[in-house]
């Protein structure tokens, strides 16, 4: 049982990275598959639309930053707590990355035919971006009171 | 859904409302190729619906046309995409209203056409509320009042445009409930085929199309 709990303890571990990077893949994938069709439709400005379709990245380093802060010696008392907190915060970065990779995708739609509403249209995506940010510092905050 | 609608919706223009295009945003040739981004399969599927119930293709459908309606039961098992299989059923309910209207105002009865009434699920309830000014779908099918106005006044623009406007709007709304997927792109395809068809309104193509109509209908006596 104790070894149960203890594997349980790495995978919590390690989820916030891998759910993380995940979560960027598919939605850098989105964003930049909007991107290369909007590549084909406009004269100019290629850089912007590729630039936008990197934004789910950032959940990767969240991820990166939170396994390091719940890296610790794994115990029957202190794995628990950290497989709750990393499964949590893997899935809400998992899925915020998905969801951002829509809503670049979406602005990529909007921004391509209509240049002006390139900065705003990126607001969606940004708020997004800013749920990832509270599960990760919480996480962080949080990860401070499991025992070492 | 398809990965390759993303590609697909982000490599497509912006198509305004077809009363207020001035030009195609994009010619068939190009929309061709991009809709050849999407795999084999959904594009085929595509083409097979496209074929079906196009505007493009409409003027030389006639109600009486045998092969037109084994098309459309050959066709209707190989379109599977849930967007698809519901505009073509959208549009094959409309057609079959619209032949009962057009039947109606010229004092013929249901019996006239029998096979029409096969191909669509209404068929046998517009054949039982033959009377009724709207064969009771006007909840249904809320363009159904106005084109019977209109058709009624025998005013050709207006009901082409309550038609039109109608295909439109359950266009728009099927693509805001999947906005990056295969939704989205059967709306915009269907909606270039609308503002196209507006677009080629002519009077002298009209003419010279009215003309043939009658030379192919005098043959066929």
């Amino acid at each position: 049982m104790d070894s149960l709990i203890v594997t349980l303890g790495w995978v919590g571990m390690y989820a916030p990275l891998a759910l993380g990077a995940i979560g960027s893949m598919v939605g850098c994938a989105r964003a930049g598959m909007s991107a290369c069709g909007a590549l084909l439709d406009v004269e100019s400005g290629y850089g912007r639309y590729i630039g936008v379709a990197a934004m789910p990245s950032s959940q990767s380093i969240y991820g990166i930053v939170v396994t390091m802060a719940l890296r610790r010696e794994l115990t029957v008392d202190n794995s628990p707590g950290i497989f709750g907190l990393g499964l949590l915060v893997g899935l809400a970065l998992m899925a915020s990355a998905f969801a951002q990779g829509d809503a670049c995708a979406a602005a990529i739609n909007a921004a391509k035919n209509k240049l002006e509403i390139f900065g705003i249209s990126l607001a969606p995506a940004a708020l997004v971006e800013g749920f990832a940010v509270f599960a990760f510092v919480f996480a962080l905050v949080l990860s401070a009171g499991i025992p070492r | 859904m398809s990965r390759g609608c993303y590609t697909v919706l982000g490599s497509l223009p912006h198509l305004p409302h077809f009363e207020r295009a001035e030009r195609l945003p994009l010619t068939r040739l190009r929309l061709e190729q991009r809709i050849g981004m999407l795999p084999d399969d959904e594009s085929r599927q595509i083409w097979e619906a496209e074929a079906l119930v196009s505007l493009r293709h409409a003027v030389s459908r006639r109600p009486d046309d045998d092969g037109w309606l084994r098309r459309w039961r050959r066709a209707m098992p190989v379109i599977r995409q849930p967007a698809l299989q519901e505009y073509v059923r959208f549009r094959l309910d409309q057609q079959v209203a619209l032949a009962a209207l057009r039947l109606r105002h010229a004092g013929l009865g249901p019996e006239t056409e029998p096979d029409i009434w096969t191909v669509s699920p209404y068929g046998r309830h517009i054949r039982a509320h033959w009377q009724s000014p709207d064969f009771h779908l006007a909840a249904r099918h809320p363009w159904l009042p106005a084109v019977r106005e209109a058709l009624a006044r025998e005013d050709a623009v207006a009901m082409e445009r309550h038609l039109l406007e109608s295909c439109w709007r359950w266009l728009a709304r099927r693509a805001a409930a999947e906005p990056l997927g295969f939704a989205a792109v059967v709306a915009f395809v269907f909606q270039w085929d609308i503002v196209n068809a507006w677009l080629s309104r002519d009077p002298r193509r009209a003419a010279v199309c009215f003309e043939r109509l009658l030379q192919e209908s005098r043959h066929a006596r």
